[in-house]
């Protein structure tokens, strides 16, 4: 297509560049990730979503586990049935074993720096340089087939790989059986993210139980085996399966975890039955089931009995458990949109009152919110369970820090820490536990994700609700740091310095820009949606999240993974020059070179309308326009409309230009606030593609009605800008946090 | 799994007392801005409210319950007394005394706000910072400062409590 130029004022002839820059590949900051994506193919389609060739590979469990309260040792035995539904033949099946990053000989320990301390607790000290150590770890007694012969195996760290006697073929399956026992960690001692938590006051012990069985690991088309060791940050990848499992447990104990409860009335008593069918139908009431009396009876009872606890779960990645003597147990229906799921609370009477008001409330609130925003939660129930210290999720259940001091006392910042626990690790439910994605590899596709839809939530739940993550405001300390403790977010786990700001609130805070600034509620949230729906029980990569969005959208997002995804740039924005012009039909000194096009080769003959700079005028020239005071403007207005088109023409009276420059190099839409003479204020907002073809400056023209006092860029603090101080014009307007402080304190 | 705060300590597994499902890190982020036109520099710090308040119960044996509604009357003399402790700046070679202007919480950040005079201009910054090392050994202070648009940024720890910003 030839080009036509539009008619266009120029003021100076451009200079001839002396020595010419060398070439240049496409540098722009728009420019498509063509460099940075993987390939789509049968497995991944361009559009994000799980192509025709798609597969995943499943782990159905049998186990049955005894936990030995007196001793604190976990034993079981596990029958796996593994579906290898990938077109490959595998020779050896990759298993985790978690709980070797707590053995005596676990690398975990010896791949971290150390230094002397200056001082130590005695019992510290004692722990680190007098004691043995914590005998954790697996201790495997057998691996054998389903005619329990002996599979040859090899443990690397936590991994272990079964050597097969032959191939496990393409869309075969294989039964094998492991037997196991550990000892379990007092995690508040020797650290942990399950284990026990001990009360001295009446010696019990309050179980959370989880990467507690050997777990098969995944394969896919993405990573083969995803076998990267368990270092301690980088959570898990998990296959799908359906569970049975049988715990036995000290009769006095309650207990709950992954499944639904097959034996229900053998382990609860009569009028605790009743109570829970009472709580099946409550809807937005919480109903105790076992009461904080019944629980503090169980406390002391130290019973010899044993009880068997059975679960059943379909479709989960996981499976996990509590159990104790001290617990209260609560419960609530909870209505979705076609389905009645249960809301559940487990936790000691040091826990109460703040426990039993709020966890489980708070449960129902987030699988309705979180089910607003991607699918009906799937799952029949989602448990809370209080554990001091942690903040860890499984399916259908997780542990929560957050309970009153000795006194009973709760500070603001427990109450809403622990709100904001609950509605995180519930939330977990949907990312990873359904939409799965490897976490050992990308740790912010989950905790990222997760942490954008606890905001949404957070809000829901109390629109003055004091969210640490998810405002752009949030995280500029972080953007701004030092560069050498930034790492892109599109960083192994392992890697990252500052993991909460970079797995969790940077892309937690993107994808709250995105849908507040960039895309629009309305399209983020369908796209969103989308996402969360292709991939709901099956494993996404970060590739398929950003095509879908943009998939679903119609919006280029290739800019924002670029910048905000794949790189450490910031956003720095600033307003650099206003220049204010005004409207005469006499030719200023300045401007008699002037001239403008007409089509692709004229030129255009006067007279004309001069829009004059500041420095061209005497101040009694410098007013506001009156068109009936530029005559040829006024002449114009009355020969070419009638006066009733005349009343309906807009009057702009002030007329600016204003250059917005960017020090930082992440590309945002530009927000400017205008404020008038008379304190009023409009908004503008112009989209990010303002940059697109110089990423570093651009102008806007504005034409108003009124004179304009102040401009402000991001007055509401959505871009995440790192540096606001020059952000305003005229510089003089900005009233800094001391310039207040100041004035209250004089 | 969550995250309480901010920075990875680097001795996430040597530490006994460390949950780690809950990742909790030692960090307190100071930033010193020089305002030309004021001639001074103004220095905000951003520390966990829950680890302040925990030094000052082990130093002044009584809770303060720092920006909560029910903070004890005279917190602020506190506070000011433990900064005049654990903040050192030197400008241009010359201690600075720091002047409390005041505070506020944001979420579980208590804020505080505090300017020092700055006649001279700025072509050193020497800070010792030993905010908290008492109470954790894996407490990081980190400094940032910002001079006529130049950033410059320090890491303060148990092993070394002072640094240099030249400008």
């Amino acid at each position: 297509m030839v080009s036509v130029f539009a008619a266009s004022q120029l003021s100076a002839q451009d200079k001839p560049v002396e020595k010419r820059e060398p070439g240049h590949t496409d540098k722009n900051k728009f420019s498509q990730m063509y460099d940075l994506l993987a390939t789509p193919n049968m497995f991944r389609t361009a559009s994000g979503a799980p192509g025709p060739a798609y597969y995943q590979q499943q782990a159905d469990y049998k186990m049955n586990i005894e936990l030995d309260d007196k001793n604190t040792k976990i034993y079981g035995t596990e029958t796996i049935t593994y579906h290898n539904n990938s077109p490959e033949d595998l020779e050896y099946l990759w298993v985790q074993l978690d709980q070797n990053q707590s053995a005596k000989d676990s690398k975990s320990k010896l791949v971290e720096s150390q230094k002397m301390d200056t001082a130590y607790k005695p019992d510290a000290f004692s722990r680190r340089y007098l004691e043995e150590g914590f005998a954790g770890g697996f201790n495997i007694e057998y691996v054998q087939d389903a005619k329990g012969k002996p599979l040859q195996y090899t443990i690397n760290q936590t991994m272990m790989r079964i050597d097969l006697p032959t191939p496990l073929k393409s869309k075969g399956e294989i039964s094998f059986s492991i037997k196991w026992w550990y000892n379990i960690n007092n995690y508040r001692v020797v650290g942990g993210r399950s284990g026990y938590e001990h009360f001295d006051k009446d010696n019990n012990n309050l179980y959370v139980i989880a990467q507690f069985y050997p777990r098969m690991a995944v394969y896919n088309d993405v990573e083969g085996w995803q076998n990267m060791q368990f270092w301690g940050a980088g959570e898990f990848a998990l296959p799908f399966g359906n569970f049975d499992v049988s715990i036995t447990v000290p009769a006095d104990h309650v207990m709950d975890g992954t499944g639904e409860l097959q034996n229900r009335a053998e382990v609860l008593t009569p009028a605790q039955l009743k109570r829970y069918e009472e709580a099946a139908k409550s809807y937005d009431k919480t109903v105790v089931i076992v009461t904080q009396e019944e629980a503090e009876k169980s406390e002391k009872s130290f019973s010899d009995k044993k009880k068997t606890w059975r679960f059943k779960a379909d479709f989960v990645r996981d499976f996990a458990f509590s159990t104790s003597r001290k617990f209260i147990y609560d419960a609530m229906a909870v209505k979705l949109s076609n389905k009645t799921v249960m809301a559940v609370s487990l936790y000691p009477k040091e826990a109460n009152p703040l426990w039993g008001d709020t966890s489980t409330k708070v449960v129902a609130h987030t699988l309705k919110t979180y089910s607003k925003y991607t699918f009906d939660y799937p799952y029949p129930k989602a448990i809370s369970v209080s554990a001091e210290d942690q903040g860890m999720e499984y399916p259908m259940i997780c542990w929560n820090y957050g309970r009153p001091d000795e006194k009973g006392f709760v500070s603001d910042r427990i109450k809403w820490g622990n709100m904001s626990v609950i509605i995180h690790e519930v939330g977990h439910n949907f990312f990873p536990m359904i939409v799965n994605s490897d976490e050992r590899q990308w740790t912010w596709m989950d905790e990222g994700l997760n942490t954008f839809l606890q905001y949404l939530t957070e809000q829901e739940y109390d629109a003055n609700y004091p969210s640490s993550r998810g405002p752009a405001a949030k995280i500029v300390p972080y953007m701004s740091g030092d560069q050498k403790f930034l790492e892109p977010i599109m960083t192994n786990s392992e890697s990252i310095h500052q993991f909460g700001s970079n797995a969790y609130g940077k892309p937690a805070t993107g994808l709250n820009m995105l849908r507040e600034v960039v895309m629009g509620k309305e399209l983020f949230d369908h796209a969103f949606k989308t996402y969360a729906t292709r991939w709901k029980f099956k494993h996404p990569t970060p590739e398929d999240f950003f095509r879908t969005m943009e998939d679903a959208s119609a919006v280029d997002l290739d800019w924002f993974w670029r910048g905000w995804f794949y790189t450490t740039d910031y956003v720095d924005m600033g307003i650099q020059e206003v220049k204010e012009y005004y409207v005469t039909d006499k030719q200023p000194e300045s401007l008699k070179e002037v001239n403008i096009k007409k089509g692709r080769f004229g030129q255009e003959q006067g007279p004309f309308v001069y829009m004059a700079g500041d420095a061209n005028l005497k101040s009694r020239d410098k007013k506001a326009l009156d068109t009936k005071e530029v005559k040829l403007l006024d002449d114009y207005i009355s020969e070419k409309f009638s006066a009733e088109e005349r009343a309906k023409l807009k009057s702009p009276k002030y007329f600016y230009e204003v250059t917005f420059n960017k020090p930082g190099d992440m590309l945002m839409p530009i927000i400017a606030e205008l404020t008038f003479d008379d304190g009023t204020t409009e908004s503008y907002t112009f989209p990010v593609q303002i940059w697109r073809k110089n990423n570093q400056t651009a102008s806007r023209v504005f034409a108003v009605n009124k004179q304009v006092k102040k401009i402000t860029l991001d007055p509401k603090l959505l871009t995440a800008d790192i540096d606001t101080s020059n952000n305003v014009w005229p510089a003089s307007a900005a009233v800094s946090k001391f310039d207040e402080l100041e004035k209250k304190s004089k | 799994m969550i995250q309480k705060a901010k920075y990875l300590t680097l001795f996430l597994l040597v530490s006994a007392c460390l949950a780690m499902g809950v990742h909790k890190y030692y960090v307190a982020v100071f930033q010193l801005n020089y305002v030309p036109a004021k001639k001074e520099v103004q220095m905000t710090s951003r520390i966990f409210i829950d680890d302040l308040e925990a030094a000052f119960v082990k130093k002044y044996k009584k809770k303060f319950y720092l920006g909560a509604a029910n903070e004890v009357t005279d917190a602020n003399e506190y506070l000011k007394k433990y900064f005049a402790e654990k903040v050192h700046v030197k400008i241009n070679g010359k201690e600075k005394a720091l002047k409390f202007l005041g505070k506020e919480t944001e979420e579980d950040i208590l804020i505080c706000y505090f300017t020092l005079p700055a006649e001279n201009g700025i072509k050193q910054f020497n800070v010792s910072n030993t905010m908290l090392l008492e109470l954790y050994d894996e407490q990081q202070n980190i400094i940032h400062a910002n001079v006529k648009g130049k950033k410059k940024s320090l890491l303060l720890t148990n092993d070394t409590t002072a640094g240099v910003l030249e400008f």
